[in-house]
């Protein structure tokens, strides 16, 4: 069976002033099924977040490929979404949470009593009180806030999760509520997921597989092959 | 016997009429490490702002004292205090990029917080410092003096932050969720070090996490704190081993496990 992404020797020179290269990736590849939740792990610098925007198609790759579904991926894809490490600064400060979790939705034309309609729904998907969408992101917890970042991502309609340390900064606690709504996301839509956390016991616990990233290449892979 | 040398006696504080913190004590002799738990809004922060004198404006100390080496620190004024912040009581804080001055050195910087407190000149700062540096293992000492704070990983920031710490030897040192930020690695050298700072210098010391898997790595003590409140406080292998409270048992429970798919996923 074709994998639904296939990651193909990708590698990333950063070049300061033309003079100072330096090689962050340099070929990493790796294939990961529907439904898959593959687990990223590396020390801080090694390029694991490189490789997340370079999925994203936020940044370019020096080389390498990236194909989804069958699609080599050029630029930014709507159906990967992305959750960052810190929830409150990837709100606007400025405007509220149900607006920022409808934003994409807006950018996309979609009507807006449509939009409040999806909202309602998503804050009750990842079990957000509904009164939560007139506060801003510094009126409401790191929680609640990362849950309102899933939100925001789901109301894409993805089909590939991408969370860049999407549990780092919060507690314990809240950290096992983010994972089980992440895990029934799973259950209910066949989401795919890059796990991207330097939490080891995490990624064994939350992952079907993963890899060890180190000096840009891949160290070690973990699970089932 | 250890003398107590610092003991926080029965501290409320509120914060505009609601209470932040509800009567906590505990008690530190010298040497040994505290582990103050809770999640975010559980006043574990706010106990640590209090003892070095910088709570919010908004922020008020309602009962209690705080005894350390004999004197109550709640009755020092904020000219007093500044003698007592960094070579008494010294403080790491979570981000230590984040309260580095973006635009100096790390030099620059060790040598200001050193003079601030010592009748020392600035290239005899550098020698102590790049003796210590030696001393923690940092790779490139005279590299790393004249690095900028951007320039540096979080781990190696957070590295020199203790460092900085360390070179003024506080009786007291507390460290707000040091380890936080980082990843295992970073982690790992950080606890190595505040544990080669008990041992050889016979620091006490307050750690802030919510992270009960570091807590047997470091720390004597532990005391659990919810909303304000002290759910549990002792020794920390009994507390671990056998939790009273049910919210300790949540916090020890929430924390993942690894080992169970066999993968032994580890950085080094």
């Amino acid at each position: 069976m074709e994998p639904f992404i296939k990651v193909e020797n990708i590698c990333k020179t950063f070049s300061r002033n033309d003079k100072q290269n330096t090689e962050v990736l340099k070929g990493i590849s790796f294939q990961v099924n529907k439904g898959e939740c593959l687990g990223i792990v590396g020390e801080s610098g090694c390029g694991k977040s490189t490789l997340a925007r370079i999925m994203l198609g936020l940044i370019p790759a020096t080389d390498g490929k990236i194909i989804i579904n069958g699609e080599e991926q050029k630029g930014i894809r709507l159906g990967s979404q992305m959750v960052f490490q810190n929830p409150n600064e990837s709100f606007n400060p400025r405007k509220t949470i149900g607006y920022g979790v409808g934003e994409g939705l807006k950018n996309k034309g979609v009507p807006q009593d449509e939009i409040d309609e999806q909202i309602d729904y998503l804050f009750d998907m990842c079990g957000l009180q509904r009164e939560l969408k007139n506060k801003y992101p510094h009126q409401i917890s790191g929680g609640q806030c990362q849950r309102a970042a899933i939100a925001r991502a789901l109301a894409m309609k993805p089909d590939i999760l991408v969370c860049d340390e999407a549990t780092s900064a919060l507690d314990v606690t809240v950290q096992k509520q983010v994972i089980e709504l992440l895990q029934e996301l799973r259950r209910k839509q066949n989401l795919t997921i890059i796990f991207i956390s330097h939490n080891m016991a995490l990624v064994e616990m939350f992952c079907d597989r993963a890899i060890l990233i180190e000096n840009g290449t891949t160290k070690r892979t973990f699970g089932p092959t | 016997m250890n003398e107590t040398f610092f003991d926080y006696n029965s501290v409320s504080i509120e914060f505009d009429g609601k209470v932040a913190v509800n009567s906590v004590s505990f008690s530190i002799n010298k040497g040994e490490v505290l582990a103050l738990v809770g999640e975010s809004g559980s006043g574990k922060s706010t106990i640590i702002k209090s003892i070095i004198g910088i709570l919010n404006s908004d922020g008020k100390i309602t009962e209690g004292e705080v005894v350390f080496e004999g004197e109550n620190l709640f009755s020092k004024k904020e000219k007093e205090y500044r003698n007592i912040r960094g070579k008494k009581i010294g403080m790491i804080f979570q981000d230590s990029l984040g309260s580095f001055c973006p635009i100096r050195t790390i030099g620059d910087q060790i040598t200001e917080a050193v003079r601030a407190h010592e009748k020392i000149s600035k290239p005899e700062v550098k020698a102590k410092a790049l003796e210590l540096f030696h001393k923690l293992n940092f790779s490139e000492p005279e590299k790393l003096w004249k690095s900028y704070p951007f320039e540096l990983s979080g781990g190696m920031n957070q590295r020199v932050g203790i460092a900085m710490a360390m070179l003024l030897d506080p009786p007291l040192l507390l460290a707000d969720e040091p380890t936080s930020a980082l990843d295992p690695k970073a982690t790992d050298m950080v606890l190595e070090e505040l544990n080669n700072m008990r041992d050889n210098l016979g620091t006490s010391i307050i750690i802030v996490t919510h992270d009960m898997s570091i807590v047997p790595r470091i720390a004597d003590k532990v005391l659990v704190l919810k909303d304000g409140t002290v759910m549990e406080y002792g020794k920390a292998t009994e507390v671990l081993n056998n939790p009273k409270s049910d919210y300790t048992k949540l916090l020890c429970d929430a924390v993942p496990v690894s080992g169970r798919k066999g993968w032994n996923l580890s950085l080094k």
